[in-house]
Parts: C-alpha cells; sequence; structure tokens
C-alpha cells in the first residue's frame, strides 16, 4: 500500500497547488541534506544504505536503496548544481538500479547530471548509466564471439554474418546496419517511465576481440516539491560503439517532476550515435505549473507536459519476475552480474525449464523470456501460464539446447 | 477519496480498463482528461458470478477533490493492465549453465584436471559436486553422472 499511498497524497496535494503556491508531497524528509556540490563529483551508488525508501536516510548523503522499488532514493532538503559541475555516478552491483532524487524545497541544475550510458571500451564492456543494460560483451580470446545487447531492447545478433549490426532500442528502435547480421532490440518502457527504467545496450562486434557494443543511457527521477530550475543538462545517452560493424546503445530515461518547473535547459536522452546507433531514450516533464522552455528534441515523450503522477508504479502495476530456473529459486534480489552469474547449474537433460511469477498480468498478455549468452546468439523464448489468474500466475518457458556458460534472463510482460 | 460504482454486464476476468468521464464542465472535463492517464485508475474486481460481474471504481485525482458531486463515469474495456499499463519488465539475473563434464570450467575437452576437480570436490562434500542436480549431498550416483558426461567428451 506503501506506493498507493504516495499517490494519494501528490494527488490531494495538486488541487491544493493549483490554488496556491504549495508545494507537491514528493515524501522527501531531507534526511540526505543539502545537496551543492561546488566542484564534479561521482556519487557512488554502493555506498546507499539497504532498506525501505520511506525512511530517513541512515548515512545523510549516501542515500537508500529500496530493492522493492528497485531504486537508489536519495531524499535531498535542496539541491544546487552550479555552472560548470558535472554529477556523476557510479553504478550500484545490486542490479543496476536507477536514480531518484527527491527534494523537499527547490532544486537548481546550472551545471550537469549525467547518467549516460558509456561506449565501447577495449577492456570488453559498454557498461550502462544507472538503470540501464549494458552493450555486448566484447569477443575475447577465449569467447567464440561477443554477445548481443543487454536489457529488453538489447541489440541481437543474427547469424550466419560475422558481425553484429544492431543498435540498442528504448523509445525508439535503434539502427540495423545489416539485417542478416543484427536486428535492433524491442520498444519497452512506458511513456511516463513508470516503472523507471533506463535504455538497452547495442550489440559487441561479433568477431572483434575487444570490441563491445555501447551501453544503454541510465534513468533518473527527479521530483521536487516545490521549484525546479534547469539551466544546464540532464544527460541520459547512450554508449557509442566502436564502429557500425557493432551497436550504440540507446537512450535512457529522464522523469523531471516539481511543483513549478523554469529554465532553458537541455534534456538528452539520445541513442549512441555511431552505427549502428541506438534508439532516443524517454523524457518526461510533469508539473503543475510551467515555465520551461527546454530544449528536448533528443528523447521521445515530452511533448505534453503531465500533472505530477506517482513517484513509483502503484501497487497494481502489472508485474513479472524469473522466479526460478530447473526449479532452483532466483535469489529475491539478483545483482545481474555478468562475470559472477546469480545463479549456476549443471546441464541436466535436453531442456532447461524457466519459471514466471506474474501479478496482475491478463491472460491475453504475451510473456516471453529473453536469453542472452556471453557469447554467441541471442533468442526470446515464449512462456506458457501454468497456473494461477490474472492477479498472480506461474508461466513456464522450455528452452531447448540452452547455452552453456553465462546468460542473462529477463522476462516481459506485453498487451496484446 | 471519492468511490462511485457501474458494473457491465459481461466478465472481463478482471481485466482492468481505463476510464472517461463526461457531464461536467469544460475546464473540468479538461483537467480531468490530462488526470485520466495519471491519476485515475480504475480497479476492476469480478465477483465468481459470470453474468453480473460487479466492477468498483476507484477516483483519485482533482475530481475526487473537487466539488462535484454528479458524474458520469464510463468504463471502456482495454486490453491494458492496471492503471493503463501495457508492459512489464522483470529485473535481469545472470545463470550459469555448466557443463559437468568441464568440471574445473577450463573449456575444451573434458580432461584429467576435470576428474581430480570433481573428485576434490565429491570429497569434500561440496554441492558443486551434485552434478546430476538430485539436491543434498554428492553420492555415487553424481559420480556416475559425471563420467558418463566426461566419456562422452562433454555435454
Amino acid at each position: 500500500m506503501r506506493n498507493w499511498n504516495v499517490w494519494a497524497g501528490i494527488a490531494a496535494l495538486v488541487v491544493t497547488a493549483a490554488a496556491a503556491q504549495a508545494q507537491i508531497d514528493v515524501r522527501s524528509d531531507g534526511s540526505d541534506g543539502v545537496f551543492s556540490p561546488t566542484s564534479s563529483r561521482t556519487i557512488n551508488l554502493n555506498d546507499a544504505a539497504v532498506g525501505d525508501w520511506f525512511n530517513s536516510s541512515p548515512i545523510p548523503g549516501r542515500g537508500i536503496y529500496d530493492p522493492n522499488v528497485h531504486a537508489v532514493v536519495f531524499k535531498y532538503e535542496s539541491v544546487n548544481i552550479p555552472a560548470g559541475v558535472t554529477v556523476t555516478f557510479e553504478n550500484s552491483a545490486r542490479g543496476n538500479p536507477p536514480v531518484v532524487w527527491l527534494v523537499r524545497t527547490d532544486a537548481t541544475i546550472a551545471g550537469i547530471v549525467d547518467v549516460s550510458g558509456k561506449p565501447w571500451t577495449s577492456s570488453g564492456i559498454g557498461r550502462p548509466g544507472p538503470g540501464g543494460y549494458a552493450g555486448g560483451l566484447a569477443k575475447e580470446g577465449g569467447t567464440s564471439s561477443g554477445s548481443a545487447g543487454f536489457g529488453p531492447g538489447g541489440g541481437q545478433l543474427r547469424w550466419p554474418n560475422n558481425w553484429g549490426y544492431a543498435g540498442g532500442s528504448f523509445a525508439e528502435i535503434g539502427i540495423t546496419a545489416d539485417i542478416a547480421s543484427g536486428a535492433a532490440g524491442e520498444l519497452y518502457g512506458s511513456p511516463d517511465l513508470l516503472p523507471l527504467i533506463g535504455g538497452s545496450g547495442g550489440t559487441a562486434h561479433r568477431n572483434g576481440d575487444g570490441q563491445s557494443g555501447g551501453g544503454g543511457g541510465g534513468a533518473i527521477l527527479v521530483a521536487v516539491g516545490s521549484d525546479l530550475t534547469v539551466n544546464g543538462e540532464f544527460l541520459a545517452l547512450g554508449g557509442n560503439s566502436v564502429n557500425f560493424r557493432s551497436g550504440s546503445g540507446s537512450g535512457g530515461g529522464i522523469r523531471l517532476m516539481s511543483n513549478r518547473l523554469f529554465g532553458t535547459g537541455k534534456l538528452r536522452a539520445k541513442g549512441g550515435t555511431v552505427d549502428s546507433r541506438g534508439g532516443l531514450g524517454r523524457l518526461r516533464l510533469e508539473t503543475l505549473q510551467n515555465s520551461s522552455a527546454f530544449s528536448v528534441t533528443e528523447g521521445i515523450g515530452s511533448n505534453s507536459i503531465a500533472t505530477p503522477g506517482p513517484l513509483f508504479p502503484p501497487d497494481n502495476t502489472p508485474t513479472v519476475r524469473v522466479r526460478s530456473i530447473e526449479q532452483v529459486p532466483v535469489p529475491a534480489n539478483p545483482r545481474a552480474d555478468l562475470s559472477l552469474a546469480d545463479m549456476s547449474l549443471y546441464v541436466v537433460g535436453s531442456t532447461l525449464e524457466i519459471e514466471v511469477e506474474t501479478t496482475f498480468v491478463p491472460s491475453n498478455w504475451q510473456v516471453r523470456v529473453r536469453v542472452v549468452p556471453r557469447s554467441g546468439i541471442d533468442f526470446w523464448a515464449t512462456a506458457i501460464r501454468v497456473s494461477g489468474n490474472d492477479q498472480a500466475a506461474v508461466y513456464r518457458a522450455s528452452i531447448g539446447d540452452f547455452p552453456q556458460g553465462i546468460s542473462a534472463i529477463q522476462a516481459k510482460a506485453v498487451s496484446p | 477519496m471519492r468511490r462511485s460504482g457501474s458494473s457491465i454486464a459481461q466478465r472481463w476476468g478482471g481485466v482492468v480498463m481505463l476510464l472517461s468521464v463526461a457531464g461536467i464542465t469544460d475546464s473540468a472535463s479538461a483537467q480531468l482528461r490530462t488526470v485520466v492517464s495519471r491519476a485515475v485508475t480504475v480497479y476492476v474486481s469480478t465477483s465468481s458470478d459470470a453474468v453480473s460481474p460487479m466492477v468498483t471504481v476507484s477516483v483519485v485525482g482533482p475530481m475526487a477533490a473537487s466539488n462535484v458531486t454528479s458524474q458520469v463515469v464510463t468504463v471502456l474495456v482495454s486490453p491494458r493492465g492496471p492503471a493503463g499499463f501495457v508492459e512489464a519488465v522483470s529485473r535481469a539475473i545472470t545463470l550459469r549453465h555448466r557443463c559437468p563434464a568441464d568440471f574445473d570450467d577450463s573449456g575444451g575437452t573434458p580432461d584429467t584436471g576435470d576428474i581430480d576437480a570433481f573428485f576434490l570436490a565429491w570429497l569434500a562434500g561440496d554441492p558443486a559436486a551434485d552434478v546430476d542436480r538430485s539436491g543434498g549431498t554428492p553420492d555415487s550416483e553424481d559420480i556416475d553422472y559425471f563420467f558418463s558426461r566426461w566419456l562422452t567428451g562433454g555435454c
């Protein structure tokens, strides 16, 4: 019921605020203090305590990682990022959650807040921004090929050509320079960025040692109780690929919410620009009084200004979760680390069964599982409902010849 | 929060629907249309009665807090989930799918190094030696299974 309470709290205050210059309640107690850096800095999201985001931050300035909403939440009293100052983030190892800033009073962004994905690297990985997904892992000496891009919109590898021409997708389909060797990832996510999620990675260069795909842009929600002024930039760019024979990451997500909105700054959630380029990310503006004139061309979804909505998805939001593989339970809070897997299973038999649990997923929706091996072709498998109902159900996918080695697995439920 | 009720003459299996509102002033209507996509959720809870399921509408937002006392609520059927969602994405996990014959994960054709590694684990009671995934302490069947794979050159 926690999320519902937040929604109702905001909605009730909307009316009051419309009549007077009141704040919207963004559920910030200011326990992370005033954030006013005077020089560029990187916020390490691994420093966040683990707990209920609704509680006060136990260590001011470090935020709280809440597994239930899968976000690192900071509750600032106010924020002031001056011109010339850039704020970046070190991704959390707890499954790379996105960033949420809840600001009790005002926020002024004259500098840069950057949750962008990283470009390809010779060390083999294009890291995502917080809340985004990595670019395809590069082929290394011991592997037969690179990988597809990670995430629900990750660029897909195709056989038999030797390249991986496919950008990541998010709000826009990425580019595929050669459809015989790659396919751009699928669209996903909601226009209102509920839940908050970042962009997906592009494919690795299939046969090029050390040439990863670009990482997907991250995601950030900044909810401000009073005035949000942006004359600087929010960046959630996708990372670039090495060249057209691999894929750039898609843009990520930027969601800004405030009582009043000012400024002429830029919101940029463009995909990586090196072909095969990544798709555009998502932008979302919510305010009661808009006096802004932002540059918002590098992303999709900012054509209209919405009234403030819930901070997090309400309790009746459709959810999907990989719950077991071969009847072995999946950790409740997977790290999704590509070097140290969440689970380890031996190959027994010819098929591998993956069970997915859903809530509030209607029976006519399609539930699918995406498998991205560390090396080789990625694929989707359809899961069939085996028990339950629309409120809570279990789906199962049986996959033959499941690849050996490390794979990333992610489920998705989609309306027809 | 104001609640109003309605019903539909068809069973929708608990699907949650979108809402439109009419019968109010233009300005309020415009405001509500904005809100509909953001702050109005319609919960549909069907009873086991297939003929006349009850639809419960919960309205949250400016309309709920205003003084509007008369509303016409139309429930539109949609394949969408609650609050208009059309999709859900899970968190990602990573799985290491291991070949039991390549017990030391050295890659390539299984060799004596794999045998050594397997027996070290088996003698130590390491769950990793439960290569047949039968559960519990590794037993003789794990040895049989390991060699059945090792002798055939892999997985």
